[in-house]
């Protein structure tokens, strides 16, 4: 076959099959990024980023092997050309997508696999190869030797010749090009944590110091405390002369669940505020404050016997949750709804998104007066009922 | 020598959201700034990233 492609998957970098590897390596950027890519995307996009990976992992062919997986898998392919082969797959796939209703439950499929394929992996992986050439060099000839030996390695490994490793625990390597030390990188990666520990404690205890003091500090503060701690200690080991011993293993996945909690936290209000939807009520003329600040989560303003004896204008501000807004029964009302970020949905229209407007009106007798209605949510959702 | 430019950005990610949510746990955010600012540093932490993963020629 003349059309081998060039991507190539490392069974021994590999954390599932190998391919966000051989398209890091492909792109020359750090695989993680790519994993880390490859997750958003499957959760962005329902699960079908899962399907993209399983064409990647049928049509990439493994480093040293002959061809692509799904050659050896389906034998009466094999003398299929290369653009009918991923056309196929490609197909195949998206059906298999769209007939299982692939999403959240397929991405735990894949995770529990990927634990069966990493437990047993690590009884039935033969020891990885000595390295054919001098760990340190003394020379300048031994380093250019050394040099030269990894452009071949490359080349036989199916990567462009001038690739290097990402400088993760395992690969790192010293400043004048050679490894550094395993113990090094050991003793690094705990002095890191013990720094790390140390600044966490620091955050905590002035946390604690504000409670002790009557000052309301929410679960929120914590979190967010503990991510600025990991994210510095990133920044910190990021540095040239901290990268070559590598990072300390467990920092990057630390920081990705604390920023994940923060996240969470920052877009969902605290659970207090959605225990019971709080009601406005405004009985009688309207006489409600001409300007509300209501609080996050769920929130009704409920007009329903409400009597536009006057035209007035009443507004509600609210910076996230759900509002949900009553009409009264009779009479001339005009909705104007504003959200940041969200949507707003009327009897008869909507519209997501962002920095979105909508206006609805109920005009029963044009000479009588008006009561408008003004609803500005930042982040959330705004419901008008009639 | 090179800077691990993936710890970089990740790091100034983090360092960004931690800003928000301690700035949220203690006081109100003004989330039109956020929208308008969050993206604009995201930029900036990408460029940050292209210039410290420049390979000297």
């Amino acid at each position: 076959m003349n059309d081998v492609p060039a991507l190539r998957r490392d069974p021994h970098a590999a954390q599932i099959a190998g391919v966000c590897v051989a398209l890091a390596r492909e792109w020359r950027i750090d695989p993680l990024l790519v994993r880390l890519g490859f997750v958003a995307a499957a959760l962005i996009t329902n699960g079908v980023a899962i399907g993209a990976y399983l064409v990647g992992w049928a049509l990439i062919p493994r480093t040293g092997g002959a061809g692509e997986p799904i050659r050896h898998l389906l034998p009466f392919t094999r003398g299929w050309s290369r653009g009918t082969l991923v056309l196929a797959v490609v197909t195949a796939t998206l059906g298999g997508l769209v007939v299982t209703g692939a999403g959240p439950g397929a991405l735990a499929i894949m995770g529990i696999v990927w634990l069966v394929l990493r437990l047993g992996r690590g009884r039935q992986s033969a020891p990885a190869p000595a390295p054919s050439h001098p760990a340190t060099p003394r020379t300048e000839f031994e380093r250019l030797a050394l040099a030269w030996q990894s452009r071949l390695d490359n080349v036989d490994a199916g990567r462009p010749a001038g690739w290097e490793p990402p400088l993760s625990a395992a690969t790192a390597l010293a400043p004048d090009g050679t490894r550094a030390p395993a113990g090094t990188r050991r003793r690094r990666g705990w002095r890191t944590w013990c720094g790390v520990v140390v600044a966490l404690g620091g955050a905590w205890s002035a946390l604690g110091v504000l409670v002790a003091r009557g000052t309301d500090v929410p679960g929120l503060a914590w979190v967010a405390s503990t991510l600025a701690v990991l994210s510095l200690a990133l920044i910190v080991v990021a540095s040239p002369g901290r990268a070559v011993h590598g990072r300390p293993g467990g920092l990057v996945p630390a920081t990705v669940v604390a920023a994940a909690a923060t996240v969470t936290m920052l877009l969902i209000p605290a659970p207090s505020a959605l225990v019971a939807p709080e009601m406005h009520r405004a009985v009688g003329p309207v006489a409600v404050p001409s300007e509300t600040e209501l609080p996050s989560g769920d929130q009704t303003i409920n007009l329903r016997d409400a009597v536009v004896v006057q035209t007035e204008t009443v507004t509600y501000r609210q910076d996230m949750g759900r509002l949900t807004v009553l009409l009264p029964a009779s009479g001339n009302v005009r909705v104007e709804a504003s959200v940041d970020v969200g949507s707003l949905v009327a009897p008869d229209a909507s519209a997501h998104g962002v920095e979105q407007t909508l206006t609805w009106e109920r005009i029963d007798d044009p000479s009588a007066p008006v009561l408008t209605v003004r609803a500005a949510l930042d982040v959330g959702r705004v419901e008008v009922q009639p | 020598m090179k800077t691990d430019v993936t710890a970089l950005v990740l790091g100034l990610v983090g360092l960004l959201v931690a800003g928000l949510g301690l700035w949220d746990a203690f006081g109100t955010v003004h989330w039109p700034w956020v929208w308008v600012g969050a993206p604009v540093a995201l930029v900036i932490f990408g460029l940050l990233g292209l210039f410290a993963s420049r390979t000297p020629p």
